[in-house]
């Protein structure tokens, strides 16, 4: 399993680029950012807030020698304060997804579905295909797609690899990912 | 002067006597056209010439039986004056754009988004609306694959490329060419040119600015992609030459008039009947000569003239006791309609409101009638739309305008909009749904520039 931690600071969106480019591209690379990913809808108040660019609440995650790197720029940021660390036990997320075409269709299936990286689990999976040969090349009054295909899942396990994972998903039209489910322990802060 | 193809003739009197329900088949298949692709899409996809036809004979029927000889002569004379050119027309384009192809990558950044678009505006009113859109829809999706943010591109592509820039020729969009059909000089769409040009450049900078914005927020990956990747390269450019023909053609047949022959008992002017002999021959010629795998880069194929000559047919059967009426002015049934606009603002946004939800090209129709009926009930249809633009040509201006720029509004305004929305769909892009389209571009958008427009125009 590939750690990762969760670190939650009481910072601006800005606060956190600022602190992303302190650190070194490669290192900087490794850190998924809680705007890309589909987590649970934070207050409205924390989301004005954030709309307006006002110190709010950023959540982000790295392996955990990056978050000691990224622990320490916090504590020379007098901008930016640590809320908390968690080491993620677990991850979780369900998916619904569709295409129209067998271009997207693999694409799709190839990264969420059919090539999981190792420690990843597809569970209660469901696909369904319809073609309509009927409907192939363009319409302008009674538009079909001669291929549809949807498919619903779980994907479960190692934590940093569904972290990647949902962060492709949620980056990829016709992907639905729901709320990352995360599970862990404090360890900072 | 004798009676012009386009007049009502031994009908004209009976705008008066229609009563105001017998416009409720073109209601319906216009409503068919609008809601089953958004309610039931299989079904309409496999159904909908049934549902045309069921349309067609709703009024057709009665009418027959009513009017006998005075209706068969009706409806021949819009089959062969009106419907069988426009089908004409509308093939030819589309078979001769669908044998040119772009090929090549451009970057898929902010500048070069927009200039694909401003280039697509100005096509538009040369290859019409659809044509321009099928061409360059594809490189477009291409130079923006992987890029995050793409929707949007398409949606203004759709604005742009799909509607707006059809304003200038007859050739445009489809309610130019009827417009034509019923006595609207050729070049009397160059006089949009102001509106059009307002509206495409507001639309335009806008875009530029929205993307811009998005552009600044994808990956460093996108962002450092080089400026040019592949020139771009056009395949069938042949078809330029079919395309001038069809642009002649056409100017042709509104400046010679060698005199009219007897045609099923219509009688059809020579040069409407050598222009649509012309065109034929210009989309065979294109058919022909052109290498079957630029059609299928482009996915052209015969469905979109079988759907517009299947639907068209409903639509001029079914909207002929509409036009009577609205042309009988106070003395039809639908005098409210015309007691309701005014202006030509209120022409604009009455057409314009329409054509965002049904057709764009019978609404058109509609509306030119009602300006008729309201200023010449009675006259002639050509000499009354000569005298329309000769002495309240902000009228026609407006009814254009709102016909053409607000078929935009919606997915069902205008033709290529559902087909622009379902090859990017296949390309990987996920577009907004119906009111996703409307809440989150058009009334953001297209309302203010509309209204600015209203402002400075009418």
């Amino acid at each position: 399993m590939s750690p990762i931690h969760e670190i939650l600071l009481e910072a601006s969106e800005g606060d956190l680029d600022r602190l992303l480019a302190g650190l070194a591209p490669e290192t900087a690379g490794q850190v998924i950012r809680g705007t890309e990913l589909e987590l649970e809808p934070g207050s409205l108040s924390e989301r004005v807030r954030a709309l307006v660019g006002a110190r709010t609440h950023q959540i982000f995650f790295a392996p955990p020698a990056v978050a000691r790197e990224l622990e320490a720029a916090v504590g020379r940021d007098p901008e930016i304060r640590l809320e908390g660390i968690r080491e993620i036990a677990s991850a979780a997320f369900d998916f619904r997804v569709e295409a129209y075409s067998e271009a997207v269709r693999d694409d799709i299936r190839g990264f969420l579905c059919a090539a999981l990286p190792a420690g990843v689990r597809l569970t209660g999976f469901t696909e369904r295909e319809e073609r309509d040969p009927e409907a192939k090349g363009v319409e302008l009054f009674a538009p079909a797609h001669e291929l549809t295909w949807q498919a619903e899942g779980t994907v479960e396990g190692d934590p940093a690899a569904v972290l990647d994972l949902q962060r492709r998903a949620v980056a990829h039209d016709f992907c639905h990912p729901g709320a990352l489910r995360i599970e862990g322990r404090e360890i900072g802060a | 002067m004798p009676a012009a193809p386009s007049d009502l003739g031994d009908i004209g009197s009976l705008g008066s006597r229609l009563p105001a329900w017998s416009a409720l088949p073109f209601l319906g298949i216009l409503l068919s056209i609008a809601l089953f692709p958004l309610l039931a899409p299989k079904v309409w996809h496999h159904h909908y010439p049934k549902v045309a036809l069921v349309w067609g004979l709703l009024l057709a029927g009665p009418f027959l039986w009513v009017f006998r000889g005075a209706a068969a002569h009706e409806l021949l004379r819009m089959a062969i004056a009106e419907y069988l050119p426009f089908v004409v027309l509308l093939s030819a384009l589309f078979t001769i754009g669908g044998g040119i192809h772009l090929e090549g990558r451009l970057p898929g950044r902010p500048g070069a988004n927009a200039a694909l678009l401003a280039l697509g505006t100005l096509l538009a009113s040369l290859l019409g609306t659809t044509g321009a859109a099928m061409i360059l829809i594809r490189p477009l999706l291409a130079a923006n694959a992987g890029r995050r943010y793409r929707a949007h591109t398409v949606v203004f592509f759709t604005f742009l490329v799909g509607n707006i820039g059809g304003a200038l020729t007859p050739l445009g969009d489809p309610p130019l060419f009827l417009g034509f059909l019923s006595g609207v000089p050729f070049f009397w769409t160059l006089a949009l040119a102001p509106e059009m040009l307002c509206v495409a450049g507001l639309v335009l900078v806008l875009y530029f600015g929205l993307d811009s914005l998005l552009f600044r927020r994808e990956a460093a990956a996108v962002r450092q992609r080089p400026a040019r990747p592949e020139p771009l390269r056009v395949q069938g450019a042949h078809n330029l030459l079919f395309l001038l023909g069809v642009l002649s053609a056409v100017i042709l047949s509104g400046l010679w008039h060698p005199g009219e022959i007897d045609v099923l008992g219509i009688q059809e002017p020579i040069e409407n009947l050598a222009r649509d002999g012309v065109l034929v021959l210009l989309l065979l010629g294109s058919w022909f000569t052109t290498a079957p795998r630029i059609r299928e880069a482009n996915g052209y194929s015969w469905a979109p003239i079988r759907e517009v000559a299947i639907l068209f047919a409903a639509i001029f059967a079914t909207i002929l006791p509409v036009l009577a009426i609205l042309k009988a002015g106070e003395r039809g049934a639908l005098a409210p309609v015309l007691s309701a606009v005014h202006t030509p603002g209120q022409f604009f946004w009455a057409t314009g409101v329409l054509s965002s939800l049904l057709d764009n090209a019978p609404t058109y129709l509609a509306f030119l009638s009602t300006a008729l009926g309201r200023f010449f009930p009675g006259v002639p249809e050509r000499t009354a739309v000569l005298r329309l633009i000769a002495e309240h040509p902000d009228f026609l201006r407006a009814i254009a305008t709102g016909a053409v720029f607000m078929g935009a509004n919606t997915y069902l305004g205008n033709a290529p909009n559902f087909m622009v929305k379902s090859i990017a769909e296949e390309a990987g892009v996920e577009m907004p749904s119906f009111l996703g389209y409307v809440g989150r571009y058009s009334l953001p958008v297209l309302l203010p520039v509309f209204l600015l427009a209203t402002w400075i125009f009418f």
